[in-house]
């Protein structure tokens, strides 16, 4: 499949500080890459890199091919949403800001008034299309801002901190929405300090820290990975002590009803061999968060 | 482009429509701002001091100055202000560029600039008296006036981008430029519009001489 974003070895440096160091992403149609780190990591210089933003040092961005760099037309296959940004004019309406910006994407001003409508709808914010920004909510800025990025029909969109500061309801409308245009084929480049929003939405993910990427691959390998060789084993009552110590030896931990077992799957029939007939509640794979995989890849760095 | 235009040229008009306050403002200020340096020179000249036609020189050098401040410092101060709000990041996203689309900007937003301008001249010639004849020529050294303060305001709207906050500087450049223009007018305008006189396309009317003058 076609990347729709391919970056191979970005540098960026600013003065003696190092900020982004041999980084290579890349995202297929339909794909939804969590990039992750924590504050100061280079996310905020790596985004604006990939959006012809900020030049790099060394390495190379290609939007559908094209260098956003060298060819500003790149650019129309991009939408963004950049975190910390009103991303829309506070004193025009949310309609107004919809062609505004779908014209300067290089939409005609017809196109993008029939767009903009389509767009209210999709969000949603007919009744408020009249109404200047400033007197939106935060969650009804938030779905403007994607709109904006959507109008122009981007391949690509770039969403940092897409649902940072919104209410839970709106949160959800959000992560819906995000749901729906990766179903449609969009590549969706997603930072966010909220892990548990990312291993919901991404397909993919790399952890970025000190500039350099320390972990890529599919969220759900990834997880898997990091759970290793666990095993809950509950029973239906706790085990004697005298028992218990015996079966410590084969790798069984905690205090019941509830163990863990650290071993391969061979060792995991031994324990459940000496732990005949005991009554057997539940034996499931451990599984892991993504907030535990971060603490433990960014800890480790 | 075209459409880039228009929406730009709209969105200038909205402000303006939205917020008179702040054209009004910018009127009374600027108004406030020339009586203050006429009402001043003439107490430094004294009472029996005679200004006959250098109020209308004084006016158009004013304007003139005005036009240069604001067609050079709109971009710069535009550009801080996107940058504090947060839409710049948006508007460097067009295909176009930033220098085209800043071009298109600066172009659409010179009708709404004109008409501050005018409405400045307007206030000022009720107020002084004096009176200003303008000739479709005149457009030329205007148009030169404008092309320079845009060329300028990209200089210091690519600072304001590196350093962030220009206010300082603009503030410096400002004395700079009012020095420099005051300077030119007294020369050079007077030398144009001795030119422009001559040719018969244009001149500086006076304002007629009261009795005893």
């Amino acid at each position: 499949m076609t990347a729709v974003l391919e970056a191979t070895g970005l540098h960026k440096r600013f003065g003696k500080l190092v900020a982004v160091e041999e980084v290579s992403l890349h995202l297929a149609p339909g794909e939804v890459l969590a990039f992750l780190g924590p504050n100061g990591a280079g996310k905020t210089t790596t985004i604006k890199m990939l959006a012809g933003l900020l030049f790099p040092d060394q390495g190379q961005v290609r939007l559908m091919g094209k260098d956003p760099h060298r060819d500003p037309w790149a650019l129309r296959h991009l939408g963004a949403v950049l975190e910390g940004n009103r991303n829309v004019y506070w004193r025009m309406t949310a309609q107004e800001n919809l062609v505004y910006f779908g014209v300067a994407r290089g939409l005609r001003f017809a196109e993008a008034s029939r767009r903009a409508q389509n767009i209210l709808e999709q969000l949603g914010l007919v009744e408020k299309s009249r109404t200047e920004v400033r007197h939106l909510s935060r969650g009804m800025q938030q779905k403007l801002s994607l709109g904006v990025a959507l109008m122009h029909h981007p391949e690509l969109l770039l969403l940092d901190e897409p649902t940072l500061g919104l209410d839970v309801e709106s949160a959800l409308r959000v992560e819906e929405m995000v749901r729906g245009l990766a179903r449609e084929g969009k590549a969706i480049l997603l930072t966010t300090h909220q892990l548990e929003v990312a291993q919901r939405l991404a397909s993919r993910l790399a952890i970025i820290q000190r500039g350099k990427i320390l972990l890529e691959g599919r969220t759900t390998e990834v997880l898997g990975r990091f759970a290793g060789e666990h095993y809950v084993v509950e029973l239906e009552t706790p085990l004697p002590p005298e028992r218990l110590a015996s079966l410590r030896a084969l790798g069984l931990e905690g205090e019941g009803p509830s163990y863990v077992y650290h071993g391969d799957g061979e060792g995991l029939w031994r324990l459940l061999e000496a732990l005949k007939p005991w009554p057997l509640k539940k034996v499931a794979r451990a599984e892991t968060d993504l907030l535990e995989v971060f603490l433990k890849v960014v800890g480790r760095a | 482009m075209l459409d880039l235009f228009w929406v730009e040229f709209k969105r200038s008009w909205l402000y303006l429509r939205r917020y008179p306050s702040e054209f009004v403002g910018a009127v009374v200020t600027l108004s406030i701002l020339f009586l203050l340096l006429f009402l001043g020179a003439r107490f430094l000249a004294g009472p029996s001091a005679e200004f006959g036609e250098r109020t209308e020189a004084l006016l158009a050098g004013f304007l003139l100055w005005t036009l240069t401040l604001f067609s050079y410092s709109s971009l710069s101060f535009g550009l801080s202000e996107e940058a504090q709000t947060g839409t710049l990041e948006q508007v460097f996203l067009t295909p176009y560029g930033p220098v085209p689309l800043l071009l298109v900007r600066n172009l659409a937003g010179l009708g709404t600039q004109l008409l501050l301008m005018g409405s400045i001249a307007l206030v000022l010639l009720l107020i002084t008296g004096a009176r200003l004849s303008f000739t479709p020529l005149l457009l030329l050294p205007i148009t030169t006036v404008l092309l320079g303060g845009y060329g300028l305001g990209f200089a210091m709207a690519s600072l304001a981008l590196l350093f962030k906050r220009v206010q300082q500087l603009l503030g410096i450049s400002w004395v700079l430029a009012s020095f420099c223009s005051y300077f030119c007018c007294s020369t050079h305008l007077k030398a144009a519009a001795g030119w422009l006189s001559s040719a018969t396309l244009c001149r500086w009317s006076p304002a007629p001489t009261s009795p005893g003058k």
